[in-house]
């Protein structure tokens, strides 16, 4: 018996692992698999751990809510502008703190990680009030500089230690054959960082996705609002449709969930990088 | 810090013809976005607190007056103020103490060289990804009153006879805020345990076992001592992180019932944006913020050993 499990010892590893993530993902599981129940079903005791046929009711009702969509339309725009701007930010910045022998670069980096911790809720509240002032309430413009706010120190740390892997002899055959810095950082160091540009623009698009309280200070009015806040329309007090609020649960997910499975590989490294080394 | 080769121009008359002047030109989008954006809102807060501000006067600043600590004395008075602020350290001290264990025991379980481990350790990660308001949609409806899973399974284990509404009791919603922070934060710190492991020498271990230690020798004796650093970094991000969660305590509890799981930002949050008392609000604010600016001083401290050590 002994002698069994010592030759198959992986494929057990591979099962207890395979149990572990599947008691801990429960909580997901049970998102999507309530998703495609019956309020009837919804309400079965004892509980059907798997739906007695795939209703698509309450996605089919998702589908035809215009303010959903148009939750979704929003949330959409400010991932994506505050993507961009987080990356043509902070790419340069941590070009030059990788590369460039700057005084002050110390400091520099300093102030991007002691400024990373700011907590985003005591940021909410005075750009509420200069926004206010601005004019830039209610505008997608107010909310995505708000959103890079929380993606650029971050993106910054993670950009610069891809940039210290690039071999220094590329930029100097470029400026020798006369391309200025900026025209050098354009077309010769960013394209081979680009695996790590990738992973930032996913790591900003998600944050951005998921931000919650930028938007729901900065957008009081129902048109701007983003899924986030939409949703927390669904997260009724009393005789909440759990169905229904499973099933918008799931499709605001998936944009993560298929970003994520598709830069997996670079995400761990740029958790770490961003975090602990910086 | 990489130090680079090329010579240093000093003097101020060559750094314009040297050109040096481009190196840092690359440095200004983001210094004066963060300048602008996050420097000067954090004054604009520590200003805010001392004044007195409601809807009316919250644009005119020609019409807001300077009335000294009065905004830190009416939230020191207030009882809910100091509600928050103990439910603060609640949350974050049980939130550290299970994220960072189970993480913990995650990171050392994936480390293991078996088949699916990579896939298993980055899927993991899609707790942490998801949007903190989806999560607590969640946890809302696992932990729901009459019909929750949660309920049914203890139920079924005979670890409670009947349904607890574990959202709407004063006793149990701190602990519920909980259970949804330590799932979302589990797989942040498995990932740095992680890589904090995967850089441990296998030399130490061989020799240990050449030693004659075993597994419980060698993880006390080689991977905790060698991962201090780690550890020391992480849970002080850890207690930034869980300091400043908000999202998830909007959807499950909205603080509630009776303030009961009402942690320091959503006490500001409150102060502005329900009440809109924004002096107050600001004042709030301004106490998480010297919290989080002193933790910081001290993980910069633990950061710089770590790297001194590496």
């Amino acid at each position: 018996m002994s002698k069994l499990l010592r030759k198959h010892k992986g494929i057990f590893q591979s099962l207890l692992g395979l149990i572990i993530i599947l008691i801990f993902l429960f909580p997901i599981y049970w998102m999507l698999i309530s998703s495609f129940k019956t309020s009837a079903e919804i309400f079965a005791n004892p509980p059907t751990f798997f739906p007695k046929d795939f209703y698509l009711g309450n996605y089919s009702v998702l589908f035809k809510d215009i303010e959903f969509l148009n939750y979704f339309k929003n949330s959409a725009i400010i991932a994506v502008f505050a993507m961009a701007g987080s990356i043509l930010l902070a790419a340069p910045i941590s070009y030059a703190l990788a590369r460039k022998n700057l005084k002050g670069a110390g400091i520099a980096l300093f102030l991007l990680i002691i400024i990373q911790m700011v907590p985003s809720n005591s940021i909410a509240l005075p750009l509420y009030a200069m926004f206010s002032k601005w004019g830039l309430t209610n505008s997608f413009a107010g909310v995505i500089v708000a959103n890079i706010t929380s993606s650029l120190p971050f993106i910054a740390l993670v950009l610069r230690t891809s940039f210290l892997a690039i071999p220094q002899g590329l930029e100097d055959a470029a400026y020798i054959d006369g391309c200025s810095n900026w025209k050098t950082f354009f077309r010769i160091v960013l394209p081979l960082t680009l695996p790590a540009l990738v992973t930032c623009a996913a790591f900003s698009f998600i944050f951005a996705w998921g931000e919650f309280i930028y938007a729901l200070v900065l957008l009081p009015d129902r048109e701007y609002w983003t899924i986030t806040v939409g949703m927390r329309t669904f997260i009724g007090q009393h005789g909440t449709k759990w169905g229904n609020l499973m099933a918008t649960a799931t499709v605001s997910s998936l944009p993560v969930i298929i970003i994520f499975i598709l830069t997996q590989k670079h995400i761990v490294g740029g958790i770490t990088a961003g975090s602990v080394k910086g | 810090m990489k130090k680079q080769k090329s010579p240093l121009l000093n003097s101020g008359k060559k750094f314009f013809r040297s050109g040096r002047y481009i190196d840092y030109s690359f440095t200004v989008p983001a210094l004066a976005f963060i300048a602008i954006f996050m420097i000067y809102p954090i004054w604009y807060n520590i200003v805010m607190s001392f004044k007195e501000i409601n809807i009316s006067n919250l644009t005119d600043a020609s019409q807001q007056k300077f009335i000294g600590f009065a905004n830190f004395s009416a939230i020191f008075a207030d009882k809910y103020f100091w509600n928050s602020f103990q439910n603060t350290f609640v949350f974050v001290l049980f939130s550290l103490v299970f994220q960072f264990s189970v993480g913990f025991l995650f990171a050392l379980y994936f480390n293991k060289q078996f088949r699916g481990a990579k896939w298993m350790r980055a899927i993991i990660l899609i707790a942490w990804m998801n949007p903190g308001i989806i999560t607590g949609a969640i946890f809302k409806w696992l932990l729901a009153g009459d019909i929750g899973i949660f309920n049914y399974l203890l139920m079924q284990i005979g670890i409670i006879s009947e349904p607890i509404n574990f959202l709407a009791s004063t006793q149990t919603s701190l602990a519920s805020v909980i259970l949804g922070n330590v799932w979302i934060g589990i797989p942040f710190n498995m990932v740095i345990l992680l890589s904090g492991i995967q850089g441990i020498g296998n030399e130490l271990y061989e020799s240990a076992v050449i030693d004659g230690a075993g597994s419980v020798k060698k993880f006390f004796y080689i991977t905790v001592p060698m991962l201090k650093p780690t550890i020391m970094v992480l849970l002080l991000l850890g207690f930034i992180y869980t300091f400043k969660v908000f999202d998830i305590i909007y959807a499950m509890t909205s603080g509630g019932p009776a303030n009961s799981s009402q942690i320091l930002p959503y006490y500001s949050y409150e102060q502005s944006f329900k009440m809109f008392k924004f002096g107050e609000g600001a004042a709030a604010s301004c106490i998480s913020f010297v919290l989080i600016a002193l933790l910081a001083v001290v993980y910069i401290h633990f950061s710089n050993k770590e790297e001194m050590e590496a």
